[in-house]
């Protein structure tokens, strides 16, 4: 008898590489990340660019699916905690279907204000310029996500073009170097 | 023998393992068909791909998930057979899906068979539900083979309406 693959329930992805920065820890999604998504996707404000407001159980596939994102792309969303808590998350998306990848980022809006976005932002960049062995990494935002546009602005971020999404929605598309694709 | 990755639980014509990405094309074409009307199909591409995505991290949130089923003698992965529990449903359900060809041989009762086994000893899982669309008459006569008994009407929480039924208790 072959002995069958057992993986205890919530166990976080061995695939995915924990980040340290001053202030915070980027680890893999996991099942505890539940009360975090479901608080931000209740949120209407927070999560209006994200696709919410969303009901529990859609948060709850919405986090099954950025685990999964990893396993099928090798890259996905970081969870950005620090002391324990969750404040959000962060990494490097490509849902099917969309024309590129996308540096993404959330926040529960008591985390916002403090630059974290950014910290979490560098860290991912220099994974992907590490690791992913990427010298550039591209975002994109709707217009009115003023917030988005100075924080990729932040990160060195250049307008490359714009381009009509599969949401019918004109976005700019800029890419920002790794710290890999920075000259010393 | 060597040990084949990811595997959950073998019967005689099939193995059960974990689902990896190469299983995503066949997810797909599933998903793309009339078939899949009764479980919340059809699907476009990236719409599946979000759904397969889903599935794999199932496994990771929940330690258990639906497995890819695969026909020894041909090697083809021929449908999904295992245990779903996404957010809004009342328990872990056992469920199976063949893909086109796969089916009127039996296949997705023995698969069910050895998963709900599977599921009592393994995961402490002995008495497991299945949710089948209304008016899906062909997973209602594989429950009917499984010795399950209809429990009660049910609405997902997408508001698709179903039915519970109640397998028969596992010896754990």
């Amino acid at each position: 008898m072959i002995a069958a693959q057992h993986i205890p329930q919530g166990t976080p992805l061995r695939m995915v590489p924990v980040l340290e920065t001053e202030r915070l820890l980027l680890r893999a999604p996991e099942s505890r990340d539940h009360a975090a998504y479901a608080a931000f996707f209740a949120d209407a404000g927070a999560s209006h660019f994200y696709g919410g407001p969303l009901l529990a159980h859609q948060a709850y596939g919405m986090l099954c699916r950025d685990i999964g994102h990893w396993v099928l792309n090798g890259f996905g969303k970081f969870t950005v905690e620090a002391d324990g808590q969750v404040l959000g998350g962060c990494g490097i998306v490509h849902p099917e279907g969309w024309p590129g990848h996308e540096l993404t980022w959330w926040l529960m809006p008591a985390a916002r204000g403090r630059g974290i976005a950014q910290e979490a932002s560098r860290a991912v960049l220099g994974w992907a310029g590490e690791t992913l062995g990427w010298s550039h990494v591209e975002t994109h935002f709707r217009d009115e996500n003023i917030a988005a546009r100075r924080l990729t602005e932040s990160l060195g971020g250049v307008k490359q073009r714009r381009e009509t999404f599969p949401d019918g929605f004109e976005r700019d598309i800029y890419a920002m170097p790794t710290t890999a694709g920075v000259p010393a | 023998m060597t040990p084949t990755p990811m595997l959950i639980t073998e019967t005689d014509r099939l193995i059960l393992r974990r689902p990896q990405p190469g299983d995503l094309d066949a997810f797909t074409a599933y998903y793309a068909s009339d078939r899949s009307a009764t479980t919340a199909g059809p699907l476009d591409g990236p719409a599946a791909w979000k759904a397969f995505a889903t599935e794999l991290g199932h496994w990771q949130m929940r330690g258990f998930g639906m497995c890819s089923v695969i026909e020894k003698a041909s090697g083809r992965l021929i449908g999904r057979c295992g245990l779903w529990y996404p957010g809004g449903w009342p328990e872990p359900e056992l469920g199976w899906t063949l893909y086109d060809g796969a089916e009127g041989k039996g296949l997705a009762t023995e698969a069910a068979i050895a998963m709900r086994a599977h599921a009592a000893t393994a995961w402490n899982l002995p008495h497991l539900i299945s949710i089948i669309a209304l008016r899906n008459t062909r997973s209602e006569a594989v429950a009917t083979r499984l010795g399950a008994a209809l429990e009660s009407d049910w609405t997902s929480p997408a508001g698709r309406q179903a039915r519970i039924w109640r397998h028969p208790r596992e010896a754990a």
